[in-house]
């Protein structure tokens, strides 16, 4: 009877071992309150950056960047370049697994080049960077040779976020479509499920070769009004929230129970000036004038709430190059006033500016009224147009700029440290987006975009961008902070990373 | 009373026409959706492609006679963002904001009517103030206003109900309260003016010298009389609930057509906003003509 009671009392200890062991283990769900719901599960298919949160958890490329934004191998281990820069070796991580358990394999890096670069997908980035890849060679299981078409500086950079690796095996077996609603990539969080505009769920992947998840289920959920979203984290019906308008920010600050997140997105906010069809800011002096008309400082201080670091250069904090201290345009207004008049500069006729309203570019509104406010008290005249954006979207990158804009709102991100990419695409003559006129700034870009080694592709990019600042070719603004709002349990140090970080390192007490 | 219905459809259909060229042209004046729906990494190449590929570089005579033959066969075309049937997705996004109308319309109706009821049968006296004062404020409060005041009160301050989000009953609660506000106080108004004019008519004053209760005078005779122009308006206002929620869809994160439609406009894209337009449309049109019918089965003067 004695030996039974024992046998008895050592099952239900264990028991409630094993259980006490499984609650400690046990990871706490987050949830994460977003505004914009994606499109897209299907890395080849996305074309909007709401896709990013689902996207950048789910999927990885061979190489990425870690939390302070240095590039770091993802599923490769390691990778040889060649000295024309134009072939890669890459040695693949043995311990990398797709969700569903498949190891990756060359086989899989060949077939995410020729699926990235399927015609019938049409992916809206492949131009990007997989269409310049000449050939995906499978050398061994673990083993795979890139080559390129032409030199791409930042073809290591962008990986992360422009080209994912995808399970061969899984979507012959499946197709596309199937894929498209039922995604398996390789990233630290697995896809549950998804209902449109309501949330999606992903699941902490176990099996990750370095990025174990801190928690478990994470629940996207779709809340577009910023009020809504600050009740969320509030009431604790979210842990964590994300694009918080600076005002907001600088509220949430003094609520009790949360705590507010910022990291500087590597995004960049800028004026451009119309040099390429425009007349009336070709004059060098007149732009160096007006740059010195704007107190850049204050307002980062005042409409952006602090949460934005005014920039000398025309680049994002943390970017190459983007590093100087001297500023040649300080705000000077009774300067920048004499400078004017001498460059018979015509104070009668207004400068039209135009920029975008709405959410993606926070602030916008405030800023070009406080532009313009700056402006008029020098006496030049400003015709503030903003327009939705949709309407700024086709303005700004118009194949045809309109002469009689002279100025126009933007902002731009970073991929990647390496910003010469973000440099051509924003200034080269021919580029869509591109406001500026200037050859030898055009010929300094394409030189960079062709220079192998990082080191020496730094200084020239360090040097185009003193040509900027030196010419006064735009008016650079800030870089941007990415807002979020945290219940206090919550303690995360996003990726510094313009596109959506991933939230594997995110903690969460009970 | 079939040519009376036939009639009535046959103006329906006539209205979604004109509907149809409306919604088409007015879609196409938001612009060119290319950039929005490329990346910022998209070639002209790119762009030309995505134009050809959703018949965009056509002539806009010829898009609309493709667009107008697709329609007949129940294709709204593929979505530019999505990628999918534009129906489908509206189609989804419709049941959310059905199911918040409809329970917005029975707070409504629940609280208007016996209150427009109590306020013509206590005409002037402190009920009836109290009533007034109700729809004064009803009319007056914005909406969105009350919505986030709500939200602070009774999801933050007392956190009874959850602030935003569609799935449980308890999430019904605030967002339909918001849309009720208003409509039941314009439903309020609209009773007791109505309640007032059939209180004071000859009959009723025959029925109370007949010595008939109050309640029976007010439950089967006035309240017959008084329905017709209540019915009306109430199909009326469950049309604009379905197509007028946006703000209330927002505020709540409610993934309704309301919010389906700004994204859509915001975004250009054409086939969301031409399905999810017309389906509002129709659902508005097909209400209107049952009400008309119903009015007309219970005072058949209306038919001629």
């Amino acid at each position: 009877m004695l030996r039974l009671g024992r046998a008895i009392l050592l099952v239900i200890i264990n028991l409630v071992a094993l259980d006490l062991q499984a609650t400690a283990e046990q990871k706490p769900d987050l949830i994460v309150a977003i505004p914009t719901d994606g499109i897209s599960l299907d890395p080849d298919k996305s074309s909007t950056a709401a896709d990013y949160p689902v996207l950048n958890n789910v999927f990885e490329g061979l190489y990425g960047h870690d939390e302070n934004g240095n590039l770091v191998p993802l599923l490769a281990e390691s990778v040889k370049a060649s000295q024309d820069a134009l072939t890669y070796e890459f040695a693949l991580r043995r311990n990398a697994k797709f969700h569903n358990g498949d190891p990756v394999t060359a086989a899989d890096v060949r077939f995410s080049w020729q699926r990235a670069v399927d015609p019938e997908l049409r992916n809206p980035r492949a131009s990007s960077l997989a269409a310049n890849i000449a050939d995906v060679e499978v050398i061994d299981e673990h083993t795979a040779k890139i080559t390129l078409k032409q030199r791409d500086s930042a073809f290591l950079d962008n990986m992360d976020t422009l080209w994912a690796i995808v399970p061969k095996k899984y979507i012959e077996k499946v197709g596309n479509e199937e894929f498209g609603k039922h995604p398996i990539g390789t990233g630290p969080f697995a896809f549950v499920e998804k209902r449109q505009n309501e949330y999606t769920k992903i699941k902490a992947f176990e099996q990750h070769w370095g990025r174990v998840p801190h928690v478990d289920v994470v629940t996207y959920k779709i809340v577009p009004d910023d009020q809504a979203r600050l009740a969320q984290v509030q009431t604790g019906e979210a842990d964590l929230i994300t694009n918080i308008p600076p005002p907001l920010a600088a509220r949430a600050q003094k609520i009790q129970g949360v705590h507010v997140i910022s990291r500087p997105a590597m995004s960049h906010e800028s004026i451009q000036f119309n040099t390429v069809s425009g007349s009336r800011l070709a004059n060098r002096d007149v732009r160096i004038a007006l740059n010195m008309l704007v107190d850049r400082k204050a307002l980062a201080k005042t409409v952006m709430s602090g949460y934005a670091t005014p920039e000398i250069l025309f680049c994002a904090s943390g970017t190459t190059g983007c590093d100087a201290t001297t500023d040649l345009h300080q705000y000077d207004p009774k300067a920048a006033r004499e400078m004017l008049v001498k460059a018979g500069f015509d104070f009668e006729k207004p400068l039209k500016f135009v920029g975008p309203l709405g959410a993606r570019m926070p602030q916008g509104k405030e800023i070009m009224e406080a532009v313009s406010y700056f402006f008029k008290q020098a006496g030049v005249k400003v015709d503030l147009v903003t327009m939705d954006f949709g309407a700024w979207l086709a303005v700004a990158s118009a194949k045809a700029k309109d002469p009689t804009i002279d100025m126009c709102m933007e902002i731009f991100p970073d991929y990647s440290k390496d910003n010469i990419v973000r440099l051509r695409r924003q200034l080269y003559g021919t580029e869509l987006w591109s406001w500026v006129a200037d050859k030898d700034l055009d010929a300094m870009l394409s030189k960079a975009l062709n220079i192998p080694d990082s080191k020496e592709r730094e200084v020239e990019t360090a040097a185009i961008l003193k040509k900027i600042h030196d010419d006064a070719l735009t008016m650079p603004l800030w870089s941007v902070s990415n807002i979020y709002l945290a219940r206090n349990n919550v303690s995360w140090n996003p990726t510094l990373n313009a596109t959506w970080p991933v939230l594997w390192n995110v903690e969460k007490k009970n | 009373m079939s040519v009376f219905v036939l009639k009535r459809l046959g103006q329906a259909v006539v209205t979604l026409l004109l509907m149809t060229f409306m919604i088409f042209g007015l879609a196409r004046l938001t612009g060119d959706p290319t950039p929005l729906v490329l990346p910022a990494e998209a070639t002209e190449a790119d762009r030309n492609f995505f134009r050809e590929q959703y018949g965009l570089d056509r002539s806009l005579p010829e898009q609309y006679v493709i667009f107008l033959r697709n329609v007949t066969h129940g294709d709204f075309g593929i979505s530019f963002r999505y990628r999918k049937p534009a129906m489908e997705i509206v189609a989804t996004a419709m049941r959310p904001t059905l199911e918040l109308s409809a329970m917005a319309m029975v707070i409504s109706i629940l609280i208007g009517l016996p209150l427009g009821i109590l306020a013509a049968m206590y005409r002037g006296r402190w009920i009836d103030r109290l009533v007034d004062l109700y729809s004064n404020i009803g009319q007056a409060v914005p909406t969105f206003w009350l919505g986030l005041m709500l939200i602070i009160a009774f999801a933050i301050t007392w956190p009874i109900f959850p602030s935003t989000g569609y799935g449980s009953p308890m999430n019904f609660v605030l967002p339909s309260v918001t849309l009720a506000f208003f409509t039941s106080s314009s439903i309020t108004r609209l009773t007791r003016a109505n309640m007032e004019d059939v209180l004071r008519s000859d009959f009723v004053h025959m029925e109370r010298v007949l010595g008939l209760s109050q309640f029976r005078i007010v439950a089967k005779h006035a309240l017959r009389n008084a329905s017709l122009p209540i019915v009306t308006y109430l199909g009326l206002q469950f049309g604009l609930l379905l197509g007028g929620a946006i703000v209330t869809e927002r505020v709540f994160a409610w993934p309704g057509i309301g919010q389906t439609i700004v994204d859509a406009i915001l975004n250009r894209d054409y086939p969301i906003v031409q399905a999810a337009v017309l389906t509002t449309a129709l659902f508005f049109i097909l209400i209107n003509t049952v009400v008309d019918i119903l009015c007309a089965a219970l005072d058949p003067r209306v038919q001629r």
